[in-house]
C-alpha cells in the first residue's frame, strides 16, 4: 500500500463536529476512521487534539495515526508529550515507540524494547491502546516484523550489493520514503491473510497463512488497602491499644476466616426449603474446584438440576466472584426459573417477561440478573445488545436446545461474552454425537477439535449415535460433564397413581361456566394485556368454585368498565349454595377418614369456602397458607401430622416442610400450568416418602381444567411420570409461550366448534415432546452409563 | 470443617466470649455453654444463655457453628475494631554478639562498593509489623495473609524476622510496667505519607510471592487454554482453506469463512482474558509497633569517592540480623547496589537500566522517571 505523505491533506470521508463540546462524537468517529485504516489518519486526528491538547486518548490516537501513515517522528512527539502526562497502563507506549523506531529504521533499538518488555507484553498491551482490537493484525505484524528482523540481523551475512535481492526493509539506511513504504505493507500481507486482490498467490499456498499466537501473561494489578492513610496513622498514634489478648484474639478470627475453601459451601446455610443431596453438593464442589465454572450438568430428570445451578450460582455470588448473571431458559421456564431463584437462593432477577425488555432492552440487559428466554434473546435485536455485555456467569436450562451450531440459539451462546457457563440437560445427545460436540465446544472450544476431527476419531461411520473412541471420549468429557444417575445416587421413590373424578355439574353451574366463558372472549378480543391477565385468573376461578368466581367477578367490575352481563352473572354465581366439587370432595373424606389427606387450591377464597364447608360437615381440618407466619406454618404442620388429618392448603402448602407422612393428594382445582401441578406432588411425592402416593383430581365436565387434565394425563400420563419429568417435556417444545398461555388462547380465541380441535392438537404437541423426550433418554443412558457421576 | 479446625474455633469463641464477660463452661461434644452479658447477647443476636457446638456432633440443644455460619461474621462484630491496634515495648537481656563481622559477611552482599563495620554498640528500636489480607479472584479465588515489617530505625524490611517478633510479642506478659530508657534515641515516628509510600512499594512483590504457585497454575492452565483455541481455530481455518483451494465457484464464502473463523477465533481470545482476568484486592487487618533492644551495627559503605554510614540491627528476639535496607522497594534480599549519587541502597532490580535508553540509574534517587531519557520507572 503505497502513500504519499506528502499529498495535500484529504477532508474525511465523513463529516466531524466542529463544536469543540462533541469531543466523544469527535472520538468515535476518529476511531471508526483510524480502526478502519481510512488514509490521512493524522490529519483528521490533529484539529481534535489542537482542540483538546492533552487529551489522553487523542494522544494515542495521534501517535497510532502518525504510525499508520508512516511519520513516525510525528508519533514519537506525540507519544512523548503522552508519557510527561500519563502513566501507562502497562507497556502499550514501548509497543508504539517500538513500531516508531522500527519505521525510522532504527531497527536494533526497536528490537531492544520488543526484547527486554517480550513480544507477548507487547501484544497484550494492545488492549490498552485507542483501537487496539481493531489494528490487532497491523500491530502483531509489526512486532513480528521487529523480532524477525533482529533475528535475522543476528545470523545475516551481509550481501555487498547495490541492488540486492534482500529487500529494503532489511537494509540498515536512512529513513526514506520508499523504505517507510516497503516497512509498512510488509507486516499487512503477512497478518491480514488472503484478500480478494491477492487470490492468485494465495491459491498457491498449501497452507493457510497461521493465526496469530497469543501468549498472554497475567497482569497483577495490586489494589492497595482502603483508606490506607488513616489506617496506618491509627495504627501509629500514640496511645495505641495494649491489650494483647485482643490482638490475639483478631489474629486468630482473622485466621478463621482463611478456613473457609471450597470444600465448605457457604451457600448452603442461606438456603431455603432445599434439601440438598450428597451428590448436589458433590457437584457443586467439582463444578467450582475442578471445572472452574464451566460445565455440562447432565444429571438424569428429577434429581435437580436446578437446585445445583442455584448453589453455584449463590456460592459465586457469596463469594464475590460473579455479579453479571443471565439465565437463558425456555420460554415455558422463565417463570419456575424466577420463582426458585427468589425463594430457594435469595436471588431477585428481572426476567423477559418485563415491560423494561420493550421500553429500554439496552438498561434491560445491562442489569446484573436477568432470566429471559432464549428465544428473546436471540432476536436481532437483543443479541447485539447481549454480545456487548461481559457477563460473570451464564447458565442455559435444557441446553440441549443449542445442539446445531448452525442455530441462532447456538450462535447466541458462543458470542456471549462469559467468565463461567454452565449448560443444564438431563438429554445432551438427541441424534447425532455432533449434538455433544457443539455443546461441549461452547464450553472449551477445541476439547474435541475440529467437528471433521471429531467425526473421524469419535463416532462410527454411518451411525451418527454409536461412539467409535468410547473411552477416549469419556477421558475428555469427564472435564467438562457431570451426571448424576438415580441408580448411582440411590435415589428410588414409590409410584403414584392418579384418578381423575370428572363431576357432572348443577345446570345453574354449568349455565354460569358457559356464560363466563363467552363473557371472556368477548373482552380478550378488545382487551388489553393486563386486561388477558385478569380475564384468565377470572376462568381460573370459575374452574375453582362458584364463590370464587363471584369475588374474581366482582373485582374485575371494579378495575374495568364491563357491562351490566358481568353484575348478573356475579349475582347468579354467589347464589351457587353448594358445588358437585363439595359433594365430591366430602366424599372423598369420608373413605378411611383416618388417612392424612392434603387438598390443594389455587385460590384464596376457595379456601376459605372449603374450610367452611369442612367445618359444617364437621371434618376437622388444618389450613396452611402463604400469608401465615412461620411458627404459625410449622404448628399447622405439626397439628396435622399428630392431631388432624385434613390439611387444606394454596400452593404454598407444606413448602420446605417434611410431609411424607401424609401419602394422599386432592387436586380440588387444577393449576393450568403442569409444573405447579408437579410441584404439589412433589410435597409429597419425594425422597423420603415409603408408600405409594395417591392423587385425586377433581374436574368439573365442560370447563377448562377438565381439557386440562385431559391432556395431560390421557396424553402423557403426567400423572406416573418419574418426578422432574414434566419439566423436561415441556423444555422439549419449542413454544415461546408458557402452557398456561396456550391452553389459554386455545379455549378463547377458538369457536366452541373449534375448541376441541385446538385443544387436540395442543394435546398432540405435547406427546410429540414426551415422544421425543423418551428416545433420548434411552440414546443418554446407553451413551454415558454412569461414569459421569460427581461423587 | 476437621476436628482441628472445630477445636480451634471453639477454644477462639470461648477465649472470646470469656474476654467480654461471659461465663463459659466446655460441653461435650466440642461444644461449649455461655452465659452471655447484656451487650454480648445484642451483638450476637443470641439469648442470655447459648448453647453451641462446633463440631460433626452437636450437644444437645446446641446450635451448630461453622467456619460458613454466620457466627464468624457474628463473632467479627463483637470484635468489631478492637484488637487491631497494639503496641508492645518487649525488653530481653542483650548478648555481646561474638563475630559481628561474619553475620553481616552472611547478611549483606554489596555488589558495587565496599563496607567497613565501624561499631556495635547497644540501640532501641521500633518495629512496625503489618498484618495484611489479600484476595486474588479470577475464576478461582485465592484468599491469605502476608506479614510486612519494618525497622522503623533504618528502614529495613524485616519479612524474616516477622513470625519470631510477633511470637514475642504475643507471647511476653503485658509490660505496661516496662520504660525505654530515656537514652534509647527511639527512631522518629514515619509521616504517612512515607509509610504510605513504604507500603505501597513493598506490597505488589510479597503478594506476588504469596500467589506464586495460584499464578502458576492459572498461568498454565490459560496457556493450555489459549494453545486449545489456536489448535481449533488453525484447524477450521485450514479446513476453510482447503476447500478455498478446490472450489472453483463459490471461492468468496469460503473466503468470509476465513474472515469469521479469525473473528471467531480473535473473540475467544479476548473471553480467555476474561476468564482469566485477576483482581488482587488487600485489606490492613493489623499492625503492631514493637519496640525493643538491638545491637546495631554502624557501617561505613564506600563508593568511589562518596562514603556513607548505614546501620543494620541484630534482634535478640529474633536472634539474627536483619536484611540490609532497600531505599526504594523495601525487599528482603541481602545483595544491593550502592548508587553513585547519594550512596543510597537498593536492590539489583533498583539499579536496572531504562527499558528504553538503558541506562542504569538509581530508583531511589529518581523515583519517578529515567534522568536521560524521561521514561517512566
Amino acid at each position: 500500500m503505497a502513500m504519499d505523505t506528502n499529498a495535500p491533506s484529504i477532508v474525511p470521508s465523513q463529516p466531524l463536529p466542529s463544536a469543540p463540546d462533541d469531543l466523544a462524537v469527535w472520538k468515535t468517529k476518529l476511531f471508526a476512521h483510524i480502526g478502519g485504516r481510512q488514509p490521512n489518519a493524522l490529519q483528521t486526528v490533529l484539529p481534535a487534539l489542537q482542540a483538546y491538547p492533552t487529551d489522553p486518548e487523542l494522544l494515542l490516537l495521534a501517535v497510532i495515526a502518525g504510525l499508520l501513515d508512516e511519520r513516525p517522528e510525528q508519533s514519537l512527539r506525540y507519544l512523548q508529550r503522552f508519557t510527561k502526562r500519563y502513566v501507562p497502563f502497562t507497556v502499550e507506549d514501548q509497543l508504539l515507540r517500538a513500531i516508531a523506531l522500527a519505521q525510522r529504521g532504527m531497527w536494533a533499538q526497536a528490537a531492544h524494547l520488543v526484547k527486554q518488555h517480550g513480544a507477548y507484553a507487547l501484544n497484550s498491551a494492545i488492549q490498552h491502546v485507542p483501537c487496539g482490537w481493531q489494528l490487532m493484525s497491523w500491530f502483531h505484524g509489526w512486532v513480528r516484523k521487529i523480532e524477525r528482523e533482529a533475528q535475522r540481523r543476528h545470523t545475516a551475512v551481509p550481501v555487498a550489493t547495490k541492488k540486492s535481492a534482500v529487500p529494503a526493509a532489511t537494509r540498515p539506511r536512512k529513513a526514506s520514503k520508499t523504505s517507510l513504504v516497503a516497512a509498512a505493507t510488509v507486516p499487512a500481507l503477512l497478518t491480514e491473510g488472503p484478500t480478494a486482490a491477492d487470490g492468485k498467490a494465495v491459491a498457491s499456498e498449501a497452507n493457510a497463512p497461521p493465526l496469530p499466537r497469543y501468549n498472554i501473561q497475567l497482569p497483577l494489578a495490586v489494589q492497595l488497602p482502603e483508606a490506607l492513610d488513616t489506617q496506618l496513622a491509627l495504627a501509629t498514634q500514640p496511645g495505641s491499644d495494649t491489650d494483647s489478648a485482643l490482638f490475639c484474639l483478631r489474629h486468630e478470627w482473622t485466621q478463621l476466616r482463611l478456613l473457609q475453601g471450597f470444600d465448605e459451601l457457604l451457600c448452603l446455610p442461606t438456603l431455603h426449603g432445599v434439601e440438598t443431596y450428597w451428590y448436589q453438593v458433590e457437584a457443586v464442589r467439582k463444578v467450582l474446584k475442578q471445572f472452574h465454572g464451566r460445565v455440562l450438568l447432565a444429571d438424569e430428570v428429577g434429581l435437580g438440576k436446578t437446585i445445583e445451578a442455584g448453589m453455584v450460582l449463590k456460592e459465586y455470588l457469596l463469594r464475590g466472584m460473579a455479579e453479571h448473571i443471565l439465565i437463558l431458559t425456555p420460554a415455558t421456564l422463565v417463570g419456575q426459573w424466577q420463582e426458585e431463584m427468589a425463594t430457594k437462593f435469595d436471588v431477585l432477577c428481572a426476567t423477559s417477561y418485563e415491560a423494561l425488555l420493550r421500553q429500554d432492552p439496552s438498561a434491560f440487559w445491562a442489569q446484573p440478573r436477568v432470566i429471559a428466554s432464549i428465544a428473546t434473546a436471540r432476536r436481532p435485536e437483543h443479541r447485539e445488545l447481549l454480545s456487548s455485555q461481559q457477563y460473570d456467569l451464564v447458565i442455559v436450562d435444557e441446553a440441549h436446545h443449542l445442539k446445531n451450531r448452525a442455530t441462532a440459539n447456538w450462535q447466541l451462546v458462543n458470542t456471549l461474552q462469559k467468565r463461567f457457563l454452565l449448560l443444564l440437560s438431563a438429554t445432551p445427545v438427541q441424534n447425532s454425537l455432533v449434538e455433544l460436540y457443539n455443546l461441549l465446544t461452547l464450553l472449551k472450544p477445541g476439547i474435541f477439535k475440529t467437528e471433521k476431527e471429531f467425526r473421524a476419531s469419535y463416532m462410527t461411520s454411518g451411525k451418527s449415535r454409536l461412539p467409535a473412541n468410547r473411552e477416549r471420549m469419556r477421558d475428555l468429557m469427564r472435564d467438562v460433564m457431570i451426571r448424576n444417575t438415580r441408580s448411582l445416587v440411590d435415589v428410588h421413590l414409590p409410584p403414584r397413581h392418579a384418578t381423575t373424578l370428572r363431576l357432572e355439574p348443577s345446570a345453574e353451574e354449568a349455565a354460569c361456566y358457559q356464560e363466563l366463558t363467552r363473557l371472556v372472549r368477548e373482552e380478550h378480543q378488545h382487551g388489553s394485556t393486563p386486561q388477558r391477565l385478569a380475564l384468565r385468573h377470572l376462568l381460573s376461578a370459575a374452574g375453582s368454585h362458584a364463590t370464587t368466581a363471584a369475588a374474581t367477578i366482582e373485582r374485575y367490575r371494579t378495575a374495568h368498565h364491563v357491562r351490566q352481563g358481568w353484575r348478573t352473572l356475579q349475582t347468579r354465581y354467589a347464589a351457587i349454595q353448594q358445588t358437585s366439587k363439595e359433594h365430591a370432595l366430602c366424599d372423598l373424606l369420608e373413605r378411611n377418614p383416618d388417612e392424612h389427606k392434603m387438598v390443594f387450591v389455587h385460590h384464596r377464597e376457595t379456601l376459605a369456602r372449603l374450610a367452611q364447608v369442612m367445618q359444617q360437615e364437621g371434618h376437622p381440618y388444618v389450613l396452611f397458607e402463604g400469608g401465615m407466619s412461620g411458627p404459625e406454618k410449622d404448628a399447622a404442620v405439626e397439628r396435622f401430622r399428630t392431631d388432624v388429618p385434613l390439611l387444606l392448603c394454596t400452593e404454598s402448602g407444606g413448602e420446605g416442610r417434611n410431609l411424607q407422612f401424609c401419602n394422599t393428594l386432592v387436586n380440588f382445582d387444577l393449576p393450568w400450568n403442569p409444573m405447579t401441578i408437579e410441584q404439589r406432588i412433589g410435597r409429597l411425592h419425594r425422597i423420603g416418602q415409603r408408600r405409594d402416593v395417591f392423587i385425586f383430581n377433581l374436574a368439573v365436565r365442560g370447563t377448562l381444567e377438565e381439557e386440562i387434565l385431559s391432556i395431560l394425563d390421557e396424553k402423557i400420563n403426567m400423572f406416573e411420570l418419574v418426578v422432574g419429568e414434566i419439566d423436561a417435556i415441556l423444555g422439549e417444545m419449542s413454544e415461546e409461550q408458557d402452557f398456561d398461555e396456550l391452553v389459554f388462547t386455545a379455549w378463547v380465541e377458538t369457536t366452541e366448534a373449534e375448541r376441541p380441535a385446538a385443544l387436540s392438537a395442543l394435546g398432540e404437541r405435547l406427546a410429540e415432546a414426551k415422544g421425543q423426550y423418551e428416545a433420548v433418554k434411552a440414546l443418554d443412558e446407553a451413551l454415558f452409563g454412569e461414569e459421569f457421576v460427581a461423587g | 470443617m476437621s476436628p482441628a479446625s472445630a477445636s480451634r474455633y471453639r477454644d477462639f469463641a470461648a477465649r472470646l466470649l470469656e474476654h467480654d464477660g461471659a461465663l463459659v463452661e466446655p460441653l461435650d461434644p466440642e461444644g461449649l455453654e455461655a452465659m452471655l452479658p447484656a451487650s454480648v447477647q445484642h451483638t450476637l443476636h443470641a439469648p442470655e444463655l447459648v448453647r453451641l457446638g462446633f463440631g460433626a456432633e452437636l450437644p444437645p440443644e446446641a446450635q451448630r457453628v461453622s467456619l460458613e455460619s454466620d457466627w464468624l461474621d457474628r463473632f467479627g462484630q463483637l470484635l468489631d475494631e478492637r484488637g487491631r491496634w497494639l503496641q508492645r515495648v518487649v525488653e530481653v537481656p542483650l548478648p555481646v554478639l561474638s563475630q559481628p563481622e561474619r553475620l553481616i559477611e552472611h547478611g549483606l552482599v554489596l555488589q558495587n562498593a565496599i563496607y567497613r563495620l565501624s561499631r556495635v554498640a547497644p540501640a532501641w528500636t521500633r518495629y512496625l509489623i503489618l498484618l495484611l489480607r489479600y484476595t486474588a479472584i479470577s475464576d478461582e479465588k485465592r484468599v491469605g495473609m502476608l506479614t510486612c515489617g519494618l525497622n522503623l530505625a533504618n528502614g529495613s524490611a524485616v519479612d524474616p524476622l516477622v513470625d519470631a517478633l510477633l511470637s514475642a510479642a504475643l507471647s511476653t506478659e503485658d509490660t505496661a510496667g516496662t520504660n525505654v530508657p530515656a537514652d534509647a534515641h527511639l527512631p522518629p515516628d514515619w509521616p504517612t505519607p512515607r509509610l504510605h509510600s513504604a507500603v505501597t512499594r513493598a506490597l505488589p512483590a510479597r503478594v506476588q510471592a504469596h500467589l506464586h504457585l495460584f499464578l502458576q497454575g492459572m498461568q498454565r492452565r490459560l496457556d493450555r487454554d489459549l494453545e486449545r483455541v489456536h489448535a481449533y481455530y488453525t484447524g477450521l481455518r485450514q479446513e476453510a482453506w482447503q476447500r478455498l483451494q478446490r472450489q472453483h465457484t463459490d471461492s468468496a464464502r469460503e473466503r468470509l469463512r476465513l474472515e469469521a473463523v479469525e473473528r471467531e477465533y480473535q473473540a475467544k481470545v479476548a473471553d480467555l482474558r476474561q476468564k482469566y482476568d485477576l483482581r488482587v484486592t488487600t485489606g490492613l487487618e493489623q499492625a503492631l509497633i514493637l519496640t525493643s533492644p538491638v545491637q546495631r551495627l554502624e557501617l561505613t559503605i564506600k563508593r568511589r569517592k562518596g562514603e556513607r554510614r548505614v546501620t543494620l540491627d541484630w534482634s535478640p528476639l529474633a536472634r539474627r540480623l536483619e536484611p540490609p535496607p532497600c531505599e526504594w522497594s523495601y525487599t528482603a534480599e541481602i545483595t544491593r547496589v550502592v548508587c553513585d549519587d547519594a550512596l543510597h541502597l537498593v536492590s539489583p532490580a533498583g539499579h536496572a537500566p531504562c527499558a528504553q535508553c538503558g541506562k542504569n540509574y538509581c530508583r531511589a534517587c529518581q523515583p519517578r522517571r529515567c534522568p536521560k531519557c524521561g521514561q517512566a520507572s
